[in-house]
């Protein structure tokens, strides 16, 4: 079997915890616990996530092991799970309750505008509403103008875009992030930034 | 996973098209398993290819790749990886299982625009390769000639399911267009000239459309009618008559 490797260097979330799960070593079994061990996330953010997972069939339960508290015996118990259904690289994308979370409308942006090179607001939004919910028009130019602001994109005229085919990185979708600074007035200066921003909207 | 297209989005109509490109990847996906699951997709320079296929790679979250006349067999599958994350393996044999791997497992098919380069550099083993090691459902979108040029590797010929030409643009692909292109009001009348003079071609169309808004802010327009337009040329891809 061929091996898939994620091409980026660091994962966070959902992806970092999908590709732990595919690695041999948790291939034989695994425990939110351990999970958490080889991911450095939390438990209780891994929680959601494993059970939307076991939810939607892509994990299955097979054992129930005792958890450790230094006592002979102990009433706590914690599932094993096993990776039931692979589908490759991209981690699935479910909620708590198993169901699918639909494609962002930013990544079927990303999709249509590197096909079709050069749009204008409207054909972009036409085409990346396909295969989710409608793209908004102010969702749309929201991204564009951040992309322009990359280099990604060229402006031709008012919402009309070229995508530079030299600043093609992947099929992932750049995101706009949220990064969340302290501002003291007094000083005039940045006192703290957060280290991890998060994607913003949507 | 796919939704069938929708023919308006977010208040805007979709090319005639687009369906006819969405059906055909649509008919590979759900084969019946003994069929053949790659489709070809093929017509004139301009006929709003690209945005068919824009559309139905959102549909079916397809995994897309561009072909360029310079590509060799190692580009395509470094292409293809690149395109879904993979970390590539050092030779073309085993980048090619990666590929036809990552496509197995995500059940999601594969689009390759510009196919003509693939058959040009004689690259098309590469792809049936994929296909065989995959099973997955593989849009092939070319020129004109593409069907014709396929012919000649019978082995790969054989496991094309359906041949769907692109449509030439009809008026109400033309009101479309105006609807995604013009920020200034272009008159019924003006469109239909605009659509005669285009012979099918979306790109004449989007050229003259631009044209046209040009002209009406030019003349400080905000509506162009046919009247208001006069004689003056469209652009019908033929090169233009001296007038001497």
């Amino acid at each position: 079997m061929a091996k898939l490797t994620d091409s980026r260097k660091r994962m966070a979330g959902r992806e970092a915890a999908w590709a732990a799960i595919r690695e041999p070593g948790l291939r034989g079994g695994f425990t939110v616990a351990a999970l958490s061990k080889k991911t450095g996330t939390s438990e209780r953010t891994l929680q959601d996530y494993v059970q939307g997972l076991e939810a939607a069939g892509y994990l299955r339960c097979v054992d129930q092991e005792p958890v450790p508290t230094g006592r002979a015996i102990t009433p706590f118990r914690r599932k094993v799970y096993v990776l039931n259904r692979d589908i490759g690289l991209n981690a699935p994308r479910v909620r708590r309750d198993g169901t699918e979370i639909p494609s962002p409308g930013r990544e079927r942006m990303w999709r249509a505008m590197r096909i079709l090179k050069e749009f204008t607001l409207r054909e972009l939004m036409q085409a990346a509403s396909q295969g989710g919910p409608a793209v908004a028009e102010g969702e749309a130019r929201t991204y564009c103008q951040a992309l322009a602001r990359g280099k990604y994109l060229t402006r031709i005229k008012t919402d009309h875009y070229r995508f530079m085919k030299a600043r093609d990185t992947g099929g992932r979708a750049p995101q706009i992030l949220r990064v969340k600074k302290l501002y003291d007035p007094n000083l005039g200066r940045v006192v703290w930034e957060s280290k991890h921003s998060v994607e913003g909207g949507e | 996973m796919e939704k069938p297209v929708a023919p308006v989005n977010g208040g805007i109509a979709a090319l005639a098209n687009v369906s006819v490109c969405h059906a055909a990847l649509y008919k590979a996906v759900h084969r019946p398993k003994h069929l053949p699951g790659m489709v070809v997709h093929y017509g004139p320079s301009g006929w709003g290819k690209s945005t068919a296929a824009a559309n139905t790679a959102n549909a079916f979250q397809a995994y897309y790749v561009e072909a360029k006349s310079s590509w060799t067999k190692k580009a395509l599958v470094q292409s293809i990886l690149k395109e879904m994350g993979v970390e590539a393996a050092r030779t073309i044999y085993d980048m090619t299982d990666q590929v036809a791997e990552q496509l197995a497992l995500s059940g999601r098919p594969l689009i390759v625009d510009e196919m003509d380069h693939i058959v040009d550099k004689n690259a098309v083993e590469i792809i049936r390769d994929i296909y065989e090691g995959s099973g997955a459902a593989i849009l092939l979108i070319g020129e004109e000639g593409l069907p014709n040029k396929l012919r000649r590797w019978e082995r790969f010929h054989g496991r094309i399911m359906d041949f769907a030409p692109a449509l030439p643009a009809d008026f109400e692909d033309a009101k479309a267009l105006r609807q995604m292109y013009c920020s200034v009001t272009i008159a019924d009348d003006l469109l239909l000239e605009i659509y005669e003079a285009a012979k099918g071609s979306v790109r004449r169309i989007c050229v003259n459309l631009e044209r046209v808004q040009e002209e009406a802010g030019r003349d400080g327009l905000d509506e162009m009618t046919l009247a208001a337009w006069g004689n003056r040329e469209l652009f019908t891809g033929e090169a233009p008559r001296r007038r001497v």
